[in-house]
This record gives C-alpha cells, structure tokens and sequence, in this order.
C-alpha cells in the first residue's frame, strides 16, 4: 500500500525524471522500508519522502535530461583554464508557455505606459489646443484644482519650486519663450480633458455661491440662532444636493475656523422650524475650496469662495507660473510684480526695466522698450485665463 | 551564458561526488554512504538523489557504469555510477575551498573540540 503511495508520488516528477529512475526509485524505497521497521521510524520515513519531494522537485524539474556531454566542460578548478559553451538543450513546452506569458505581460505593460504617457501630454493626442503654453497653463491648473503640491504647483506663500532655468525651454517653443511680441493663449475649459485623464474637479463659479453671511439673514433667523451662532456664513442646502439627505435641508457653519466641513456633519438645528422661506436656497457643494469668503463682485449680491482674495495672493499664483513660462530669470527682472482686479479676473503684470547707461537696472517710466510679462487668473477660483507677454 | 546548475555545487551534489570517490555504487548505496560519511546529517531521499545524480550526470562529473563483464559482482537490477576524472578534479577543488575556510577558521580561533 505504502509503495503504492510513493509510486503515486512519483507521479509528481516530471516524466523524463519517472521513465529513467521510477524503477529505481522504488527499489530504494523498499530498500528504505526493510530498512525502517517500527511505527514511529516509518513515520519519520514518510516525513523524509515528503520534505524530500519539496526540495527534489524543482531540482528533477531542473534538469534536461539530454545525453551527457561528450566533453564536458570542467567547472572552476584552481589554476586550470576554464571554457563555456552555450549548451544546446532542447526547447521545452513549458518555455514556450513561460516565454508567451512574459511577451503578453511586457506588451500589456508597454501599451499601458505608451497610453498614459501619450494622454498626459496635453498637446499631443487630446483635443485642447495644441499650444505649449496652453499646456503649461492646463498643467498649473490642473496642480491647482488638484490641491497637490508637486513641482509644478504654484504655490500660495510665494515659494517657488526649483525647476532649473526654464522648463519652458522645454516645453515651449523658442518664439513663445522670447519675450517680445503679444502671444495670448486662452484658458483650456475645464470641460475639455484629454480622453483617459482622471476626472479632474474643478471649482467654478457656480460652486462658490456658497450661502449668506449673518448679516444678510432675515431677522427673525438671526433671532432663532442660539447665541455664539451668530457669526460665520451659512449655507443653507436645499433638498437633493449632494452629499445632504434628499429629505432634510441642512446647514452649516462656515467660518473663519471651520471651512471645510462636509455637510453631513452638521445636525440640524432646533430653531430650524422659524426660517419658513426667508433664506433663498443657493447651490451647495461638499468640495469646499480652501478660500476664504468674500462679496464676488461678478455675483454681487453673493458671498462666495474666493481663492485669490487680495493681489499679494495673484502674485503669488501668478509668478511661479509665469516663471514655468519665461523663466525664472526673466521674471526676476520683471520684478515687482503688480496686480490689479477686473471684472472677477485679476491681472497680474511684470515692471519693464532695462539697463541704464551705467548698465544698472532701471525701472523708471519711458525709459525702456519692450513688453512685460502678463497673467490673467480668475478671483473667485484661480484658475489661470491667459498667459501673455506684452510688446 | 546560462547558468550553470552545479555552479556553485549544492551540498548533495558535492556528498555525492565523495561517495563516489573510492568506489562505483549504485543509488541506495551512495545514499548510505552519505549518510555515513555527513554523520548522519544528511539524509538524501530518491527525488533529491536522483535528481543531483542526473544533474552530475549531465554535467559529466560522474558517469553510469558499464556492467557487460562485471555483473556476477555488481547487483544488474540497479545503476551504478562512477566519477569522472572532472568530477574528481571538482570535488578536489570543492574540498580545497573548504579546507582553505577551515584554515581561516583555525587562525581565527572559533572552531571547539575535534575540530581545532
């Protein structure tokens, strides 16, 4: 019974392995058996057999079993002359089967990365404007609405992220890097992603009309809020907005410590009864932008998220993206950067300045020729409209 | 270049060159002999002896003995192997590296008992 155990192991070898030593194998194990008398030693017998077909496996599964060579070739021996040969083993079916399981795996892997780094340039392959500086600004907004803070983020404090001399060098080319003559390219829509990008979410306008201030609430809402509530911007969700109870309208405290909550979170109040229709319900959103809130001018009668509230903030933005485009050392020149807001879009302009007849740098009014580097970005979510430079 | 399988040599391959040293056996006797001559330590079971004979075979270290001639001496149900002339010069090699590491070993005085 116990060979007939064995036999069936054996089984397992692969069958050049069974045809040259099953007999032989099994001889040894009765040799083994007549050998190992006693239960307690047959069972440390089996124990053996079958660690030993653990480790024998892959080593019988090694093997070609071909003909030994003629002349076999020495393997190292100290101070004799060693030569390899490439040997010539017979191709197994299994390298085939391994050889089409790596060729389909490294194809798939190739097509996977070809496909990615394609779509991730945003001037080849999509449908968006072609431009290199339209890419560039595509990029910057797409770090941006992203919230990441990669290389290519402009950041708020003003910190700019070392990217050598000029990556437009790179990425733009040579006339729209020099900076002479008006080149205006107009912000991608954000609508327009290249096919097989991941969905972007971007803040638009739409999202920033948030809610009203306290001040702004009719009076008899003010007086239905506890006191310490009364502070803030509230945002009062209407029926079927997302992330609310389609049941319940909601609401939610947005102050100056709290401004990102999810809406979720907030019970509703008690006084909630009182308000009748006296706060119109505005659009709401979960994705709350890290802004601050202020009156849009765009939306007047709104006070909305606004992620560039003053110009020290555009700048900010502004030049490490101008800096991505004319780079570093050209923006430097242009130095102080100046802003001013226009109709919800704020418009950021580097200072012409030239050599003097001294060769030091002058920035006075009239005595320099030439153009300056120009940025649009909107207030209410800082996406960059345009990137110019002016004759 | 492929690898080779017997290079660097796996213990049973190198215990099974030394069972062959001093005469011809056959599979169960190179497994007692080296049992034998590791102290017991190592105990080949038929996947793994028979597979690092085939491998020493391939190799050309040991070679299968012809028995016309010598079979009223020689069990004719069983295969019996040999070592080649390369695969003593092997094993010989194998031993030296290893004696080289016992002399290092010695100098460096970590060896206890028979082995000092």
């Amino acid at each position: 019974m116990s060979e007939k155990i064995f036999a069936c192991l054996l089984r397992l070898y692969p069958s050049r392995f069974r045809e040259k030593y099953s007999e032989e194998a099994i001889q040894l194990y009765r040799d083994l058996s007549r050998h190992e008398t006693g239960m307690l030693r047959r069972t440390g017998l089996w124990i053996r057999l079958l660690a030993d077909l653990a480790f024998g496996l892959p080593l019988a599964c090694r093997n070609s079993y071909a003909p030994a060579a003629v002349s076999p070739v020495p393997l190292t021996v100290q101070g004799v002359p060693t030569f390899r040969v490439l040997e010539q083993k017979p191709l197994r079916p299994g390298l085939f089967l391994c050889g089409s399981i790596l060729t389909v795996t490294l194809l798939s892997a190739f097509s996977v990365v070809l496909h990615y780094s394609v779509a991730d340039r945003s001037w080849g392959g999509s449908n968006v404007s072609g431009s290199p500086i339209a890419a560039v600004i595509e990029r910057l907004n797409r770090s941006m609405s992203s919230g990441q803070d990669g290389d290519e983020s402009p950041q708020r404090d003003g910190s700019v992220p070392d990217d050598g001399q000029n990556e437009a060098s790179r990425e733009a080319n040579p006339a729209t890097t020099h900076p002479v003559g008006v080149e205006t390219q107009k912000a991608i829509s954000p609508a327009i992603s290249p096919k097989g990008m991941p969905q972007i979410v971007r803040p638009t306008v739409e999202k920033t009309d948030l809610g009203h201030p306290y001040s702004q609430l009719s009076k008899n809402v003010q007086e239905a809020m506890p006191q310490g509530e009364n502070r803030g911007v509230w945002v009062i969700a209407p029926k079927g907005v997302a992330g609310v109870p389609r049941s319940t309208p909601y609401f939610q405290a947005v102050t100056p410590d709290a401004k990102a909550n999810s809406l979720d979170k907030i019970p509703i109040p008690s006084w909630y009864g009182s308000l009748g229709a006296a706060v119109s319900p505005p659009r709401v959103t979960t994705e709350q932008e890290d802004c601050t809130f202020e009156t849009i001018k765009a939306l007047p009668r709104n006070i909305g998220c606004v992620r560039v509230p003053d110009a020290a903030t555009a700048i900010s933005i502004a030049e490490p993206a101008l800096a991505k485009v004319y780079g570093r050392r050209q923006i430097d020149y242009e130095k102080p950067l100046t802003a001013k807001l226009e109709n919800g879009v704020w418009k950021v302009y580097g200072t012409l300045c030239c050599p003097d007849r001294n060769g030091r740098r002058t920035c006075d009014t009239g005595k320099c020729d030439g153009g300056v580097a120009a940025l649009e970005l909107r207030q209410s979510d800082g996406q960059i409209v345009s990137i110019s430079h002016t004759k | 270049m492929p690898k080779r399988k017997l290079d660097p040599l796996p213990a049973a391959a190198f215990q099974i060159l030394l069972s062959l040293a001093g005469e011809d056996l056959h599979g169960y006797a190179i497994m007692r002999q080296v049992e034998e001559q590791s102290g017991g330590r190592i105990r080949l079971g038929p996947g793994t002896l028979y597979s690092s004979i085939q491998a020493l075979l391939e190799e050309g270290l040991i070679e299968e003995v012809d028995l016309s001639g010598k079979s009223e001496l020689l069990d004719e149900r069983r295969r019996y192997y040999r070592l080649t002339s390369t695969g003593r010069k092997l094993a010989r090699a194998e031993a030296e590296k290893l004696a080289d590491l016992l002399r290092v070993a010695r100098a460096k005085k970590i060896l206890r008992g028979e082995y000092v």
